[in-house]
């Protein structure tokens, strides 16, 4: 039924690696993120709360362009790689991780915040009476507690990823195996006027983000006394 | 007074037209509206856009009364579906091609410089844009294709293609000269003419417009000599049907 | 006020606290040193700061300007301060705070694990003092009110602390409940040997289990005495719960096995008073023992003459001191026993009645005194 070309599953294979590896830097860099927003009660929380919301209300294209300039020698990130005698991150797949990862951001710390935020300091209080070290109760109150949470912060991580476009757009350079990955694969369909293979492709990923959705919103209801993630 | 003294002379009714712009065309357009309504008493709103966007609205009976696509394709498909005036297709301009960078003082012609200093080439998607494609054969052109092909990045249209140079994430690509014309900035080369087929951007009436003075007048215009000028004034090149 | 109260005790003994809070709701400024003996209570209205006092004493709210020294050790000053898990406390929450995803036994693991490096209470000897053995496997949700908070004590008696801080640990629970953690409150006093601080806004259960009694009051510090001078202080604050009582230091004098009766002699700390006895129900004390009394003011009558025909046993000569009147068409009576000071809760009608006034000798009749 389906007749994907070899570029069409190029850019599906390329896609889901790249949201597998921008899901597990999130969790990485999300989860203290998220924990010192939770428990934090410094003024800037506001600040770095309404920094990791930004892509949310962000046009992607603004991101993209932002993390363009950014990644051109003159920009801070460039600088950066350069002073790391690194190549530059524009056009490559490691660009898009950190593209990806900025734009994916408020998707993975959201959930895990909300299921941190649920736990409530109690725990962490007994637990701190009994001599558990911060890092102690992060691994033995938090992440038990918090496990929903983080489910669903990976599962929104990589479906976003999946679904991400402008920023990549702004910043891949289409280039096969390396940046041009699903959703641009339609958008050149589209604008090539190929719209068969543009509705194979957009059916999948129809598909695929109703089906992460349900189940996200299935394991939700189940786990709905135990916090709420939305 | 003017305005009103034609409309009662030729006992024309003063109509609207609105009419599909490709993005890369945007200033010419607006120079080009500000012209036609001063000597007409009909008026002309714009929607800008991308052509391949266009298009897919067009097939699915977007309000459009006219089309000015970025490639000549489009609006061919589109004649082909019978979705436009017969006849009224047209080239109202010509793009000129321009090897360009953001750093000044490099001379990049092709007979002092193998642009293999460039780690990144951008270039507007071939499939996607006619620039794109008269990139492509310009380097099949000086055989540097398969020397510079690893080199290349694709953006998804023009402006995109000079975002990329503009921030240096690539050294050099092939940007419009109605940008370079317009940004003046950086090192050029204009690649001759006769390296790639021309760039032909294509406008046509649409079903919808056949009946819409407006319209029939704003693409008439845009044939005439005054039009040429402003459109020339951006760097574009036109057809003697001027 | 000051600790002049008990400046006796050496620096190794003591908790010494220095600290001003500022809330909406209460400015707490205090300044005393705590014996680390037996049990200090800290007595005082919602309101009153002594949770925030207590959670800073644990380490659990960081007040800049507050110092606490803990057996001479600096646990907070200008320039030090020891997290909640380096101090030696055991906490005690008012609500029950067991770790919802984990079995009792598990809860009582997670403490050991972490215990600090003294072994002051075994296992065995925590789980038979709280009678926690057969709830071991279950999870925390299926447990009753006073079971968890048997568990949530002898969790903090296992990570060995140097002091146990209680914070209302019977506030949330039912009278039944509170009888029966009371009864093992009491137990852990008598067996085990740690300080314990006791927050409490009961002045019953500050009466059953204090040695000492700090009342706080907006704020400030209004008490700070051993209980045994503080009693008087907590019959006033019975008023305030209108369940007007007086709490009274008692010893056996002599045992009637025949009858199940026990005479108990009152103790005074006023100088020249004769002794006053009560006869109260065998509870299995020897001669010589100390125990609390408590006398509610209800359970109190009061007759002109001594009435030999009454099935009430204790009757003492008293003289009435002062009448006071209370909110609800009662007046409350406190009479001197020899010294003692005891209550009654009488209607207008009988004092207009038997013409009772300040200064007349009467016989004060007591209904029950309660062991406490």
């Amino acid at each position: 039924m389906l007749s994907l070309s070899p570029a069409d599953y190029s850019a599906i294979v390329l896609t889901l690696k790249l949201a597998a590896v921008v899901t597990f830097i999130l969790i990485i860099l999300g989860t203290p993120i998220a924990y010192w927003l939770a428990t934090s009660r410094s003024r800037l929380t506001s600040v770095v709360n309404a920094l990791v919301a930004l892509p949310l209300v962000l046009p992607p294209t603004v991101l993209g362009f932002y993390l363009l300039m950014a990644m051109g020698p003159t920009g801070p990130i460039g600088q950066l790689t350069q002073a790391l005698n690194l190549n530059g991150l524009a056009f490559t797949f490691s660009g898009l991780v950190v593209g990806s990862v900025f734009y994916s951001l408020p998707f993975v710390v959201q959930p895990i915040k909300n299921a941190i935020l649920a736990i409530g300091q109690r725990p962490l209080e007994v637990a701190a009476t009994l001599g558990a070290s911060p890092l102690d109760r992060f691994i033995s109150i938090i992440l038990p507690n918090a496990k929903p949470g983080f489910l669903s912060a990976a599962v929104l991580g990589f479906a976003h990823t999946v679904g991400e476009f402008g920023v990549i757009l702004m910043i891949g350079g289409n280039i096969p195996d390396q940046t041009r990955v699903v959703s641009v694969q339609i958008y050149d369909h589209v604008e090539s006027l190929e719209y068969t293979q543009a509705h194979q492709l957009s059916g999948l990923m129809l598909i695929f983000a109703f089906v992460v959705l349900l189940l996200v919103y299935q394991f939700n209801r189940k786990q709905s006394q135990v916090n709420h993630v939305f | 007074m003017l305005t009103s003294g034609l409309l009662l002379c030729s006992g024309l009714k003063a109509e609207q037209a609105t009419i599909a712009i490709a993005s890369n065309f945007t200033q010419p357009a607006e120079q080009l509206r500000l012209a036609f309504e001063q000597h007409s008493p009909h008026t002309i709103r714009f929607s800008f856009g991308s052509s391949g966007k266009f298009y897919a609205q067009i097939r699915h009976g977007a309000p459009f009364d006219a089309f000015f696509s970025a490639d000549q394709q489009k609006p061919v498909e589109l004649e082909k579906l019978s979705l436009t005036v017969a006849g009224s297709r047209f080239s109202y301009a010509l793009g000129k091609l321009y090897l360009w960078s953001a750093q000044p003082g490099i001379d990049l012609s092709p007979k002092n410089n193998d642009w293999q200093f460039a780690t990144k080439i951008a270039i507007a998607n071939p499939k996607l844009a006619p620039y794109g494609k008269a990139a492509v054969e310009s380097l099949k052109q000086l055989n540097r294709l398969n020397n510079l092909k690893d080199k290349l990045v694709y953006a998804e249209n023009i402006a995109q293609t000079y975002q990329f140079v503009l921030s240096q994430n690539a050294q050099i690509g092939f940007v419009a000269a109605s940008q370079v014309v317009q940004q003046n900035k950086g090192s050029s080369w204009p690649v001759p003419d006769d390296y790639h087929p021309p760039i032909k951007q294509d406008a046509v009436l649409l079903k919808r417009g056949q009946q819409n003075q407006a319209a029939i007048a704003f693409l008439a215009f845009c044939k005439s000599k005054a039009a040429a000028k402003i459109i020339q004034s951006f760097g574009y090149q036109t057809l003697d049907n001027h | 006020m000051s600790s002049d109260n008990h400046p006796a005790l050496p620096l190794s003994q003591q908790l010494e606290i220095s600290c001003q809070i500022c809330r909406s709701q209460f400015n707490l400024k205090l300044n005393t040193h705590i014996p680390l003996d037996g049990v200090c209570a800290i007595y005082g209205h919602s309101g009153s700061g002594k949770t925030s006092l207590l959670r800073t004493i644990a380490g659990l709210e960081h007040h800049s300007n507050c110092e606490i020294r803990f057996a001479g050790e600096t646990w907070q000053d200008k320039y030090t301060f020891v997290p909640a898990h380096k101090r030696r406390i055991g906490y005690v929450f008012q609500e029950a705070s067991l770790l919802e995803h984990l079995t009792v036994k598990q809860n009582l693991d997670y403490a050991i694990k972490r215990a600090r490096k003294l072994n002051q209470f075994s296992y065995q000897q925590v789980t038979d003092l709280m009678k926690i053995e057969p709830l071991l496997a279950q999870l925390p949700s299926t447990l009753s009110g006073g079971e968890k908070q048997r568990i949530a004590i002898a969790r903090a008696l296992l990570s060995q602390p140097q002091l146990l801080l209680m914070d209302e640990p019977l506030a949330s629970l039912d009278l039944t409940h509170k009888n029966e953690i009371l009864h093992y409150l009491e137990k852990l006093k008598t067996e085990v040997d740690i300080p314990i601080i006791y927050i409490s806004h009961s002045p019953d259960e500050v009466a059953r289990l204090a040695d000492h009694l700090l009342v706080l009051d907006k704020g400030r510090l209004v008490s700070d005495k051993p209980i045994n001078q503080s009693f008087e202080l907590l019959n006033t604050a019975t008023r305030h719960i209108n369940e007007q009582a007086v709490f009274l230091q008692a010893f056996v004098v002599s045992r009637l096995d025949k009858w199940q009766q026990i005479k108990v002699g009152l103790k005074s700390n006023q100088a020249g008073s004769s002794p006053a006895y009560l006869w109260l129900t065998d509870n299995g004390l020897q001669p010589g023992s100390e125990l609390r009394l408590k006398i509610l003011a209800k359970d109190v009558s009061i007759s002109l003459t001594k009435a030999l025909d009454s099935s009430i046993q204790n009757s003492l000569l008293t003289e009435i001191e002062k009448i006071e009147p209370l909110d609800d068409g009662m007046q409350l009576i406190t009479l001197n026993a020899s010294g003692h000071l005891i209550q009654a809760r009488i209607s207008n009608k009988a004092v207009f009645d038997l013409k009772l006034y300040a200064g007349i000798q009467v016989y004060a009749q007591i209904k029950a005194a309660a062991l406490i």
